[in-house]
């Protein structure tokens, strides 16, 4: 299917699933409509898309857990069918459940006994991996008491028992703090810096801004746009300035060429076109504010995200931020 | 490659006994003490031989009664339960096959029948002794004929509960339970009614699973001969419509999405 | 493998039948050794299932009949002991089961060792079912036939008839067959008239092979009656008993070596000149002067 000599990780061709619905099962909702990609080996890739567009139903078919109508999925340079490539990859469901009844440190012995893991390096490893997503001091505490922060970072510790070679991640941040989302976030990093692949979804644009390599735009089951982020979003020259104090009505007008102005605190944050920079600068300081900082920035993902979604029939449950 | 499959249905099957531990499932033994030692105290009246045979009476059938509950109720539940709440999710993107999955699921909850059904075999033992009478070995005849009909029950509940959820599972199990102990009543229908025709009597009579073998009480208490060949014969019985219901549940969960 | 493991399990499906076949086998030959009532009265038995007497009769009724039917099948050494308190057990659940008295009543007198040969038994479930149903003549009927043939008592026979014949829709011929049982009371003429009625009206089919039967058991006794004779014409001719029945064919007193109704040869005991009905014939009886 690709041209690469070396296996894939993941690449779908023409996937297509569609649910029974409505009464008796009779219609047929159509999740996923043909759809062909690829992730490359030690990309960290963003599956992105507002809620119901497949994202989920995708990464469960790449799982296993769902069969398409038609169309194949490799994994590895796998078929889905094929036991073998489980043992390099690993996986975080969306909402994850685990059991009540059990503590973290025990859910991970459980999940290393599946990979057929020796009892030592169960144990060595789900210390570190408990260490590494802040649990330590729950290790033993059954999960019935956990908060969906909790919950979350115990996925994210079974999903790398097995050390996979392939991460898939449905929702990481979901339920998290900022702390838990930074945790999360280096952890990819981290992770990608080790030369494993990454695949997750995600609706929280700006995590993927600062964590992908490319990524994917799924809607209502069609991928839109798949690129890198360097090439899909334009460069639109803007610049962003920090400043304090001053009067904003004076500075801070579109008449003089500002994009969009917000008070954060005692400060305020101006986007401003290039070439209208100077001019703002200098209105800003005449009425007395501090600049702070001036820095280019390109278009976010975010506007990019309401562009491509404005361009076609508005589609309701987008959530910008968290 | 046979050795990985093993371990990881033991792995399944050594959680789904920790997990019924942990869900107090084996509390029922406490009311099953509690019976014991009242009948042991009351039935002090009446005359000798009858009350050491209501005694046995009892305990038998509530290891039957006891069994078959937890076997259903707990049964039905742990696959469908699974599905219900995504804890299953995580697990089948392991190298662990759906097939691997249910068989651990069903050596679990077995292991957790044969626990319970032994502390129950003890405890009669101990209220017979405990209140003059003898040990009677044969009992023992009895009791593992029990147990395979909660292995049957098992493999019922587990196929219902692949099939739909944990309520419906629940009704559908209970169902062809007390169907199976009716046994009799379906294979002599026709001296009911004549209009049924004697093809679709011995069709049912084969399908539904005949629970009434297992019920070799009072052959065994009051020492009718059951030989070892009766009891191979049950064994087989039961491991093979067990296996086929197993079979059953294998290909029904393997087609199943879970959304 | 994964994918052939459920089918190598489903592999089993023959064995159940098999194994069921055998077992039945096994349960048939232990039922027959020892079969026990733990509840043994109606009372008790209602007592565990308020609501539910109606399926529970239905279900008593049922081990009633497998019960008399596996002790008839298996045979030896048995007693019929569970079958009087199951139909009673029955009636008591369900009083209005009209034909658990009926059967239950014909099962009980049936003499042995095709039943327990209780028509005392028998009396006291049909009386049962006149104090419960009191306008059933049916089971009046049965209730005089039952003291004329197996308690012969006629007298009791046609007094019961006369009062059934009063209940509103019962047959006329009840008051016929009171009168002529009072007045011949004990020959097979009486006798046959009263079996082929019921034969002729017999709603259920083991009521009316029941008639059938005890006709044609009354037509062998009138074989044997009449090779008996024919025994003594020969005796008188020739001064002793005949040697075999072939002798007294050839002697030309009768046509051919009769056979009661289902073609079983009648037996002839040459010491005592005499013929009767063939130990393995199934109309046998240890007594069989009905």
């Amino acid at each position: 299917m690709s041209g690469l000599p070396h296996p894939v990780p993941v690449e779908t061709s023409h996937l297509t699933k569609a649910f029974p619905a409505g009464f008796l099962g009779r219609r047929r909702v159509a999740a996923l409509n043909d759809l062909s990609l690829e992730v490359r080996p030690g990309e960290a890739f963003g599956y992105l898309g507002p809620n119901g567009s497949g994202k989920t139903t995708t990464l469960k078919i790449l799982m296993g857990l769902v069969s398409p109508d038609s169309g194949a999925a490799r994994i590895l340079g796998k078929p889905i069918a094929d036991p073998s490539w489980r043992h390099r990859v690993g996986y975080l469901p969306e909402h994850p459940y685990f059991y009540d009844y059990l503590s973290p440190a025990e859910y991970l012995d459980y999940v290393g006994r599946l990979f057929g893991l020796p009892a030592s390096v169960r144990r060595e490893r789900s210390q570190r991996l408990i260490g590494l997503v802040g649990l330590e001091r729950s290790s033993h505490v059954p999960m019935r008491r956990f908060s969906k922060g909790m919950s979350q970072r115990v996925g994210l510790a079974q999903a790398l028992m097995n050390e996979p070679e392939l991460v898939i991640l449905d929702e990481p941040m979901s339920g998290l703090d900022p702390i838990g989302r930074r945790l999360v976030r280096d952890i990819i990093l981290d992770l990608k810096a080790q030369g494993r692949t990454i695949l997750f979804s995600t609706h929280i644009l700006p995590d993927a801004e600062t964590l992908c390599d490319r990524v994917g735009l799924l809607r209502s089951g069609r991928l839109l746009k798949v690129g890198r982020l360097d090439e899909i979003l334009t460069q639109d020259a803007r610049v962003e300035v920090l400043l304090s104090g001053g009067d904003a009505a004076v500075f801070a007008s579109p008449a003089l060429g500002v994009r969009s102005s917000q008070q954060i605190g005692e400060r305020r944050r101006l986007e401003v076109e290039e070439k209208s920079l100077m001019p703002v600068l200098q209105a800003a300081t005449a009425s007395g504010a501090r600049i702070l900082s001036v820095t280019h920035v390109r278009e976010s993902l975010e506007d990019y995200f309401f562009r491509q979604m404005g361009e076609s029939a508005p589609d309701s449950s987008w959530l910008p931020g968290d | 490659m046979v050795a990985g499959r093993l371990k990881r249905v033991a792995a399944v099957a050594a959680n789904t006994f920790r997990e019924t531990v942990r869900e107090r499932v084996l509390y029922n033994l406490v009311f099953f003490a509690i019976l014991m030692t009242l009948s042991g105290l009351l039935l002090g009246e009446l005359s000798i031989r009858q009350d050491e045979k209501i005694i046995k009476n009892l305990g038998l059938a509530s290891m039957d009664i006891f069994g078959t509950l937890i076997a259903v109720f707990i049964g039905v539940g742990l696959v469908s339960k699974e599905i219900e709440r995504r804890s299953l999710y995580p697990l089948l993107a392991k190298p662990l096959s759906r097939e691997e999955f249910l068989l651990g699921k069903f050596v679990g909850l077995g292991f957790t029948l044969l626990v319970n059904v032994g502390v129950m075999t003890v405890g009669l033992y101990l209220t017979l002794v405990a209140t003059g009478r003898g040990i009677d070995w044969s009992l023992l005849k009895a009791i593992y004929a029990i147990l395979l009909s909660l292995l049957l029950t098992v493999a019922l509940a587990l196929l219902f509960s692949t099939m739909t959820s944990s309520t419906l599972a629940a009704v559908f199990t209970v169902c062809t339970v007390v169907a199976g102990r009716f046994s009799d009543v379906v294979r002599n229908m026709r001296d009911v009614s004549q209009a049924v025709p004697e093809w679709l009597v011995r069709l049912v009579y084969l399908v539904v699973p005949n629970f009434l073998n297992f019920d070799i009480k009072d052959h065994v208490i009051y020492g009718d001969p059951i030989g070892g060949g009766l009891l191979a014969r049950l064994t087989i019985y039961a491991a093979s419509y067990a296996f086929v219901v197993l079979g059953l549940a294998m290909l029904r969960f393997r087609s199943r999405d879970l959304t | 493998m994964n994918r052939l493991l459920p089918y190598a399990f489903l592999g089993f499906v023959p064995l159940v039948p098999l194994v069921q076949g055998s077992l039945d086998r096994d349960f048939g030959q232990l039922a027959a050794q020892s079969n026990r009532l733990y509840l043994q009265t109606g009372e008790q038995v209602r007592w565990f299932c308020p609501g539910f007497e109606g399926v529970m009769a239905g279900i008593y009724w049922l081990r009633a009949v497998q019960y008399y039917g596996s002790e008839r099948a298996f045979g030896s050494g048995t007693s019929y002991q569970n079958l009087a308190p199951l139909i009673e057990i029955t009636n008591a659940l369900d009083p209005r089961l009209e034909l658990a008295y009926r059967y239950g009543a014909l099962f009980l007198a049936e003499p042995w060792p095709n039943g327990p040969g209780k028509p005392q038994a028998g009396v006291e479930v049909l009386e049962r079912g006149i104090r419960n149903l009191p306008e059933a003549w049916r089971i009046r009927w049965d209730l005089g036939s039952l003291y004329y043939f197996f308690l012969h008592d006629h007298e009791k026979a046609a007094a019961v008839l006369l009062r059934g014949a009063k209940i509103q829709g019962a047959p006329f011929w009840l008051e016929s067959l009171a009168a002529s049982m009072l007045g011949k009371g004990g020959d097979r003429a009486t006798a046959r008239q009263v079996w082929k009625t019921q034969y002729d009206n017999a709603p259920e089919d083991a009521i009316r092979d029941n008639a059938l039967h005890h006709m044609q058991l009354l037509d062998a006794l009138d074989e044997v009656d009449a090779l008996n004779a024919a025994a003594g014409k020969f005796a008188e001719r020739s001064g002793r008993s005949p040697r075999s029945a072939q002798e007294l064919v050839g002697s030309g007193l009768v046509a051919r070596v009769p056979t009661d109704p289902p073609g079983v040869a009648f037996d002839y005991d040459s010491r005592t000149g005499r013929f009767a009905i063939a130990k393995i014939s199934k109309f046998w009886r240890p007594r069989y002067d009905q």
